[in-house]
């Protein structure tokens, strides 16, 4: 039956997993360097987006140096690609910043600033995105009235700075 | 027998030890070196380490599946390593994988399989559906109405 064999092989999956070392599954983290140092846009949609790269907590501890230094190198490579005016990776980075990213620090300002870039950079103002919206209305609940307005500038200064407005 | 054979004999005798301890010692397999880097454990007991051999790559790099997969690993990060960025791209989608499967309990297997399952009947389902004529006309006129 075809649900037995789903079984079967996820059993299987789980096996051969098995005789990978937990140092090459750390080696994840030294890839994901090496991919953003090499500039692939797919790896930083990935881990600024959810699920990425989950990690126990002996995992976390093991690895603590090497996470923080992918996360400097992530954010360095969203800020990279927002002064392209990558539109997607605004977008991903703005729920990632939020709170979703397992990578990126948490940064309820930064997430203001990229949705907000996001949206003033759509090419037709009608294409707004109302999970956007979401983000800067939930964010904007964690900081003072002065910070969200401060964040919302800087999201509006990326997009004057680094995209050409229709 | 004089104190000289003697001494000439032990002497002889020791001589013969040396050169077959020798000869023994240097039939021994060397000690196998410890590599830090290795990327497989050697677990007999579960599954064999990726073989030696040279494994052959396909083009498409994201079709190597579970054992293939394994296999290929060595190569794969050296690929990687050498600047091949759909190498790279595999392994940490893969290995990301393999991390998730490597936690699931049995009972987890058990539900993602039950879900696959299902989504694999509403897929055949809908397919049914979009080709047998007769039931896509049924569809239209009855069920969606």
């Amino acid at each position: 039956m075809l649900r037995d064999q789903l079984i079967r092989s996820g059993v299987e999956r789980r096996e051969l997993c098995a005789a990978v070392t937990p140092r090459m599954l750390d080696k994840r983290l030294e890839l994901a360097r090496l991919a953003l140092a090499r500039g692939d846009r797919s790896i930083v949609l990935m881990l600024a987006g959810p699920g990425s790269f989950r990690q126990t907590p002996p995992e976390r501890m093991r690895n603590v140096h090497q996470l923080l230094a992918l996360r400097r190198d992530l954010t360095e490579a969203v800020q990279r690609r927002v002064a392209g005016c990558d539109r997607r990776v605004m977008h991903r980075a703005a729920f990632g910043s939020y709170r979703q990213s397992p990578i990126l620090e948490l940064d309820p300002a930064a997430a203001i600033a990229y949705a907000t870039a996001y949206d003033a950079s759509a090419p037709d103002p009608a294409d707004g995105d109302s999970t956007m919206a979401q983000v800067i209305a939930d964010a904007a609940a964690q900081l003072p009235p002065a910070a969200v307005e401060q964040a919302r500038q800087r999201g509006l200064q990326f997009v004057a700075d680094h995209c050409t407005l229709r | 027998m004089r104190r000289s054979t003697w001494v000439l004999t032990v002497l002889l005798l020791a001589i013969v030890i040396v050169v077959m301890l020798r000869s023994w010692l240097s039939r021994q397999p060397p000690e196998p070196a410890v590599d830090s880097t290795s990327i497989v454990e050697s677990a007999p007991h579960r599954l064999p380490s990726p073989s030696a051999k040279t494994v052959a790559l396909p083009d498409e790099l994201h079709t190597l599946e579970d054992r293939a997969f394994i296999d290929a690993l060595p190569a794969l990060e050296r690929l990687a390593n050498g600047g091949r960025q759909d190498a790279l791209r595999v392994l940490f989608d893969k290995l990301g994988s393999c991390t998730e499967y490597r936690r699931q309990s049995d009972e987890e297997i058990r539900e993602r399989a039950q879900e696959r399952y299902a989504h694999q009947i509403e897929m055949n389902s809908a397919a049914d559906v979009r080709y047998s004529p007769i039931k896509s006309a049924l569809w239209s006129c009855c069920v969606t109405s």
